[in-house]
């Protein structure tokens, strides 16, 4: 009872509020609570983790100095993965002239590319967190548009709904995006599964 | 591999509108290639959600954890510097487990805070009694602590209050029972919260003011009173449902 009282008080809205009104520990505590999904969203952003170090920061910054003006508090993971996202596409763009990613535009179909033996084995025996894995290894396949889609819904469990508004794009256009990239993710997988 | 309805079959199932995963399921009955590829798709997404979970987390280095803060505290230092505070008499850097602890007094059914309090003798609007009966229909009451330091002290009506004390304001009232909330301090009378009761799942009810803890600052000297008031949603004020005064203690 106590314990739920005590999360009750300290909800999201509860410290957005707080430091709106000048209590600095308050920001504090966000970080506490998010620094770990907001450093491993950005470390798959990003790839480098020097780089992610950088952008982490620096998306922190850019929280403290915008959320005195945001009014929907009760809605900080969302606002903290938008900033997040943006930082680390800006970031990406800055890197764009001297590494290519893969081409959101792409209009291959991946899941024709997979082969009889196939990209995933379900019957096998590797456990699903190896096959995670493997998949966080694989996000590098993606474009960061892709990325950010594909993570804030599988990695970090946000609805479509909250994706879009995380992302600024439609619903539809989240959806797509999400299939999109696992279909890469699966051919990506399937080529090195037939590599090896 | 023409007729496979591979865009789709990317989103399926869970990012397909009903008719297209109907569409899906038609193929994949009779389509044993596109059913491995739906059981791989399905194996991955599966894994895929495994990668929000603890183990796959990038914990910051506690030298990224000082340098992060600090840009943070710097910052909001800036920020703050240059924002005035929306409502200088609202102070929300409270203890939790002060204001927790008024909340379980509220929330407990054997709570002395809780029912009728003769002493007070609150106005009470009969439509808060739907019931027509004090002892079994929700009721409005004010509640009162005084934060000192972790702990709190439950308030009375007339009792008295050190100067600028900080007052945990707390309450359960019926659900969608639209209220107001004011300060008053000699002329002056400011509106300082309305909503209307909200659904807990705590035993204790609607509360007053749930999802952030509301706190009154007590004037320098004087005295000054809380009036809580049914409201309609458009903001205009009813009846006056209860009043508390509280006085200053006098400086030794």
């Amino acid at each position: 009872m106590l314990l739920l009282v005590l999360l009750w008080l300290v909800s999201d809205a509860t410290l957005v509020r707080r430091y709106q009104r000048g209590d600095t520990r308050a920001l504090e505590q966000l970080y506490q609570r998010y620094r770990s999904p907001l450093l491993s969203f950005l470390s798959r952003m990003v790839g480098d983790a020097a780089d992610a170090e950088d952008v982490f920061v620096e998306t922190w910054v850019r929280i403290a100095r915008a959320l005195p003006g945001y009014s929907e508090q009760g809605k900080f993971r969302s606002f903290a993965f938008t900033v997040a996202r943006r930082e680390a596409l800006h970031h990406l763009e800055r890197r764009a002239n001297r590494d290519s990613r893969a081409a959101l535009g792409h209009e291959g179909n991946e899941l024709d590319r997979i082969g009889d033996g196939g990209a995933i084995d379900p019957e096998e025996g590797a456990s699903r967190s190896e096959l995670a894995r493997r998949i966080d290894g694989a996000l590098d396949a993606l474009s960061a548009e892709l990325r950010a889609c594909f993570l804030l819904y599988h990695a970090e469990g946000m609805t479509v709904p909250q994706v879009a508004e995380a992302t600024g794009l439609s619903p539809a256009t989240v959806k797509r995006r999400i299939g999109r990239a696992r279909a890469i993710l699966a051919a990506r997988l399937a080529d090195v599964r037939a590599a090896s | 591999m023409s007729g496979h309805p591979r865009e789709l079959l990317e989103r399926y199932p869970d990012l397909l509108e009903p008719d297209e995963r109907a569409r899906v399921d038609a193929h994949l009955r009779d389509c044993p290639a596109c059913r491995d590829l739906a059981a791989q798709l399905d194996a991955l997404r599966e894994a895929a959600g495994e990668l929000g979970e603890e183990a796959f987390q990038v914990a910051p280095s506690a030298a990224l954890d000082e340098r992060t803060l600090a840009r943070i505290r710097a910052e909001a230092g800036a920020v703050h510097s240059t924002t005035p505070p929306r409502r200088r008499w609202l102070a929300w850097g409270i203890a939790p487990v002060a204001a927790a602890a008024l909340l379980l007094l509220l929330l407990h059914p054997a709570s002395p805070l809780r029912g009728p309090d003769p002493g007070r003798d609150p106005i009470h609007d009969p439509s808060w009694h739907p019931k027509g009966d004090d002892d079994d229909g929700p009721r409005a009451d004010l509640q009162l602590a005084l934060l000192e330091g972790e702990s709190t002290r439950p308030l009375a009506g007339g009792d008295r209050v050190p100067a600028d004390a900080e007052i945990l304001v707390g309450g359960v009232i019926p659900e969608g029972i639209v209220v107001a909330l004011y300060r008053v301090e000699g002329e002056a009378r400011e509106r300082v919260w309305e909503g209307r009761g909200d659904p807990t799942t705590a035993a204790g009810g609607p509360l007053l003011s749930q999802g952030a803890p509301l706190i009154v600052r007590a004037p320098a000297e004087g005295g000054f009173a809380l009036e809580l008031v049914r409201a309609t949603a458009e903001g205009e004020d009813g009846a006056l449902l209860e009043r508390i005064d509280l006085s200053v203690e006098e400086p030794p």
